[in-house]
């Protein structure tokens, strides 16, 4: 599988994550990590473990995706950007 | 390892700290498992040398997507990013291994340290920029940062346990 392969393979399974994080969020494992690849595959308290957990188990072209339980929000590049005075 | 091991930086003066910032030396390479699984196949491994402003103002850190596409690694997820004039861009995360030169707090020699990073890839630079990204907050949290303004150097001193190179 080529690496465009393997982040079209990112790409989807993250807007399935994204689908079902409320009902993620829903139960008990809000605020932890999980390994996502067609479905919750684990959840873990660090994002180490979880993406350890992936690279061995799945290997590390299975397109699977790393994140927390909680609600996406954007992060700023630098706080300067949102400080500059009249922008 | 000690808890205080320490990164020595040195911009050369107090002026050229004030003009370029903390800039930290390092190499952006594929984590342990990956590396591992490439050796098997007989792959070569890929690094890239690079330059990291130190941002306490941004919370994640970030360097140009080019980088990471060198290093031939997968994202793990997405980060919606926001820049100036409320424009946001949607970045991909990446976890990757950065060696830093540390100086071992105990018989002072320098020694390439392998920690774990979290790192958003931004689009690429269309100007050249003076570092390949920043290294926010995430990054500081497993540190002391000493800003020495007046001598041109700043330190980072280890004050928890590294993130392990995974």
């Amino acid at each position: 599988m080529t690496m465009q392969q393997v982040e079209l393979k990112v790409q989807e399974q993250y807007e399935r994550f994204r689908r079902d994080l409320p009902l993620m969020q829903r139960g008990p494992n809000e605020g932890r990590w999980v390994l996502y690849l067609d479905g919750a595959r684990g959840f873990f308290d660090s994002e180490d473990e979880a993406y350890d957990e992936g690279v061995t188990k799945l290997g590390p072209e299975a397109g699977f995706v790393v994140a927390r339980v909680e609600s996406i929000e954007p992060v700023l590049l630098t706080a300067a950007l949102a400080w500059f005075p009249g922008g | 390892m000690s808890g205080r091991d320490v990164f020595h930086g040195n911009a050369g003066s107090k002026d050229r700290l004030i003009a370029e910032g903390p800039v930290v030396a390092a190499r952006l390479r594929p984590g342990r498992a990956v590396a591992e699984i490439a050796r098997m196949r007989g792959q070569d491994l890929p690094y890239v040398d690079v330059s990291m402003l130190i941002d306490t103002g941004a919370s994640t850190s970030f360097v140009e997507r080019h980088v990471v596409e060198a290093l031939g690694i997968a994202s793990i997820r997405r980060q919606v990013v926001a820049l100036a004039d409320h424009k946001s861009v949607e970045c991909l995360v990446y976890r990757a291994t950065i060696d830093l030169p540390l100086q071992d707090a105990d018989d002072h020699s320098p020694k390439m340290t392998p920690l774990g990073i979290t790192i958003a890839a931004t689009p690429n630079a269309t100007r050249e920029l003076p570092h390949h990204g920043l290294l926010g907050r995430d990054f500081l949290s497993h540190f002391t940062m000493v800003y020495a303004g007046s001598t041109g150097r700043f330190d980072l001193v280890v004050s928890s346990v590294l993130p392990r190179d995974r």
